[in-house]
């Protein structure tokens, strides 16, 4: 039965493939312009790691002056000072929790002094983070407990700084020099884009890291400068130490993993302490605010007042309108298409063809021609994601890892082309309504007669 | 003509004409928009701004370790350097040390009032640190007052907190701005903390850090030079060329190699600096090309459809006596009617467009001239498209009208 609709419905697309491929054609462009928009809006808010998005948080502790906010209205500000990032390291309350910033490095091979070197978009981590935010491992893995401990210079390599400097080739063991420091790599990623990179988040273009490295031989050692950093008041120094060792200077970015509801009750009341200890000590002068952002949470604060939402959501809304007058247009098409067939329907109506068949053929008929739309549109959207993507985020200029560096093929993951195979199917039948309503409807004497 | 014909016709088709009418009313409303924002772009792009954006390049070198900042004397010692190795190059006019550049997106911002005014009035602007060739690099014109003296520029950590000197130089607009119909040479501005500076002169015309913001007019600078930072601006003979950048990187990085040099023309960065509106302004208008070009499909099958539905009535009123130059005119009027009230409707869709975007994203309202160039082209497209299934028309012979059904 299902078969047979089928073959009418087939017939009926060869029978004009002139206007067949009009429709494809305008069902593909709709959907590539559309889903490439969308796709980019999903990315924005996409989970980064699902099965964790209700475990993992983002600790923020408000250690601004009493006087105003760090930004309207009252919000903490988005990182933790040392001072209370090495207590919650060292409390190690949390089944896992990651101390971690952004920095700057210059790249280098060992014995290449003088040539120029790679400026490299860094993250200075602990390494819980491997396991809390799982990139992708190409070769080895991430540093163990003793090497972080024993402030090992030990970095893990992200796929690009790979093959720059090792032209892809497995470098575990290999070493490079980072600033003037040397360090032996232990792990080389695979590509791993993310848009946005969701576990920083202080600013807006940065999209992924480059270089990791132990976030105590950051701060204890290499004194890496932070790329962001904020202070209530005016800076404490110029140097590392004065600047950010003792100080309300906030730069470490703080995540923890609460598997159950009471694990993150028992964190929030040990947050709710330490504040209310502190306070006596003459800090946190604000009214006691400790947080547990989620993922989805952490990132919608982060993005609320950013140009970035504001412009893609307007690009969103134009190419589904676009979408809509790519439909629009078929409309007029698929009439003049059905009504051609008039004669031939009229002929079946007569010989007692039941109404809802005629209704199924044509509407199978629609729906094939949209699912043929829509996988097209899909390679589209493919190419126009390449495309767009290094243009959207071309605007940071942090070197290798601070602008985009895959082809944003990720973007497109099952659920955006379920969203297009959706869209194009539903905008098929949509617009094959009236023209299928109206091809039923005919009187069939009317057509037999001019046969 | 056959308007009232045509009209009625339009009644036995409401429901292909609306879809005519919305589909035209978006275009216009994309197309508007997108030339709105390019328009925005472009005029941003070639402002005048008081400085001559192609003949500077700007230079920020970049220590390996943070740390460097916290040896003073080196700083001082490698940025004078580094300004006589940059002086010393064919083709530069002049150099000086700023703490950032105008119109490169990026820079410090501060509110400044008149001494003992009130606060709230005080005006929003940007503030650059530099030393004594700033102004004579930039190719500021003093308009009243002096410049600084090189006894004034001091040293600074926090360069843009102020000068030790307590004296500024302000632009023009913001001298009026602080000061209306006054003379503000001899003035004392307040800034935060109880600091106040003497303003000493004022300059023609200062670009601030952002050609987007509407405070672009508004700028001061304050004599110190930077201990945190080593930005150079070259003024350059004539244009800067790819050439001059090479060199002036390869000279800093000769100096030494535990640094990164990013040098670029001060034009160039004001292309960076609105990299938002040009990407948006570029797929908008990618955007409603496609449109039109979907647009124009439409209005050829949708004209083919109804010349193929009428074609014994052609028949009959060529019999009758019209001629082809008739026929042709019925159709191109039929579909002008139609692009008309679509365009109609979308001079209320476009105004909307025009209105959520300029509060959203702070771009200019719509002007008469893109709403008139818009309307323009969609018209020509729409006659175009209908022109070949109208010739189709009108070829068709009067014979027609006698054969059977």
């Amino acid at each position: 039965m299902i078969l047979h609709h089928l073959g009418n419905a087939l017939r009926g697309i060869r029978r004009s493939p002139v206007t067949s491929v009009v429709v494809v054609a305008s069902i593909a462009l709709g959907i590539a312009v559309s889903v490439t928009l969308i796709a980019f809006y999903h990315g924005m808010r996409a989970e980064p790691v699902p099965h964790k998005s209700a475990q993992v948080f983002r600790v923020l502790l408000d250690n601004w002056q009493a006087e105003k906010p760090f930004a309207e209205p009252d919000l903490a500000p988005p990182a933790l000072t040392l001072r209370d990032a090495t207590h919650l390291r060292q409390a190690g309350l949390a089944q896992n929790e990651v101390a971690l910033y952004h920095a700057q490095t210059f790249v280098a091979l060992p014995g290449s002094a003088g040539e120029r070197r790679i400026k490299a978009s860094t993250r200075a981590t602990t390494r819980g983070f491997f396991g809390l935010f799982e990139p992708p491992f190409r070769y080895g893995s991430g540093w163990d407990q003793g090497a972080e401990g024993n402030l090992e210079r030990v970095a893990v390599i992200g796929k690009t700084l790979n093959d720059r400097l090792f032209g892809g080739a497995d470098s575990v063991g290999r070493e490079i020099e980072v600033n003037s420091a040397t360090f032996r790599i232990v792990g080389v990623l695979d590509q791993w884009d993310l848009y946005p990179l969701f576990y920083d988040m202080t600013r807006e273009d940065l999209v992924s890291d480059e270089l990791f490295v132990p976030f105590p031989v950051a701060v204890d050692s290499l004194k890496l400068w932070p790329s962001f950093s904020a202070q209530p008041g005016e800076p404490a120094g110029d140097d590392f130490d004065t600047r950010f060792a003792g100080s309300e200077a906030v730069f470490v970015q703080y995540w923890v993993q609460l598997a159950t509801p009471q694990a993150r009750e028992a964190y929030q009341s040990h947050l709710n302490g330490y504040i209310a200890e502190q306070k006596r000590l003459g800090r946190f002068p604000r009214a006691a605010k400790a947080e547990l952002l989620a993922i989805p949470q952490w990132i919608e604060r982060q993005q609320e007042n950013g140009n970035q939402r504001v412009f893609v959501q307007t690009l969103v809304v134009v190419g589904l309108l676009f979408f809509g007058i790519c439909l629009l247009n078929i409309v007029t098409l698929l009439i003049s298409r059905f009504m051609g067939n008039a004669g031939a329907v009229s002929v079946l109506r007569a010989l007692g063809v039941p109404r809802w068949a005629i209704f199924v053929d044509h509407i199978t008929e629609a729906g094939l021609l949209g699912l043929a739309g829509g996988l097209i549109g899909l390679a589209l959207a493919r190419v126009g994601v390449a495309l767009i993507g290094p243009l959207f985020l071309g605007a940071s200029d942090d070197g290798i890892g601070g602008s985009a560096a895959g082809d944003f093929g990720g973007l497109l993951d099952a659920s955006m082309i379920a969203t297009a195979i959706g869209l194009s199917l539903l905008g098929a039948f949509l617009v094959a309504l009236y023209p299928t309503w109206k091809i039923c409807r005919i009187a069939p004497t009317q057509y037999l007669k001019s046969l | 003509m056959e308007i009232v014909p045509i009209l009625q016709t339009f009644r036995f088709n409401k429901s292909s004409l609306a879809l005519v009418i919305v589909q035209l009313a978006f275009t216009l409303a994309v197309l508007v928009n997108a030339l709105v924002i390019i328009d925005a772009y472009r005029t941003r792009l070639d402002m005048d701004s008081g400085i001559n954006d192609r003949a500077l390049a700007v230079v920020e070198v970049e220590p390996i370790d943070h740390a460097y900042f916290s040896d003073e004397g080196r700083v001082r010692n490698d940025v004078q350097q580094d300004l006589e190795a940059l002086a010393r190059l064919d083709g530069v006019a002049g150099v000086t040390q700023l703490s950032s550049f105008p119109l490169s997106g990026e820079g410090a911002m501060r509110s400044s009032w008149p001494q003992g005014g009130v606060k709230e009035k005080a005006a929003r602007h940007t503030l650059y640190a530099g030393d004594a060739q700033a102004l004579s690099t930039l190719g500021l014109n003093l308009v009243a007052g002096r410049a600084f003296t090189a006894e004034e520029t001091d040293w600074s950590r926090n360069p843009t907190a102020g000068s030790s000197a307590g004296v500024v130089i302000v632009s023009r607009a913001l001298a009026e701005a602080l000061f209306p119909g006054a003379e503000a040479v001899g003035k004392q501005l307040e800034s935060g903390d109880g600091k106040v500076e003497t303003i000493i002169g004022v300059v023609d015309r200062l670009p601030g850090r952002h050609v987007l913001m509407n405070t672009v007019r508004l700028a001061a600078i304050v004599p110190a030079r930077p201990l945190n930072s080593l930005h150079y601006a070259v003024a350059t003979r004539g244009e800067v060329t790819p050439q001059l950048l090479q060199r002036i990187d390869a000279v800093l990085l000769q100096r030494s190699a535990e640094r990164d040099v990013k040098v670029d023309s001060l034009y160039q960065r004001k292309i960076g600096s609105m990299h938002y509106l040009f990407l948006f302004g570029s797929i908008l208008g990618f955007i409603s090309l496609l449109l039109v070009l979907v647009t124009a499909i439409g209005a050829y099958s949708q004209a083919s459809y109804s010349v193929a539905k009428r074609i014994r009535q052609i028949g009959t009123r060529r019999a009758f006596g019209a001629s082809k130059l008739h026929i042709l005119r019925y159709f191109l009027l039929e579909n002008w009617l139609a692009t008309s009230m679509g365009l109609l409707l979308g001079l209320l869709v476009a105004n909307g467009l025009s209105f959520v975007l300029t509060e959203t994203m702070q771009l200019p309202r719509m002007g008469m001239s893109q709403l008139v160039l818009g309307m323009l082209f969609i018209w020509i497209v729409g006659l175009l498209s209908t022109l070949l299934p109208a010739l189709r028309a009108a070829s068709v012979p009067p014979a027609i009208a006698t054969r059977a059904a």
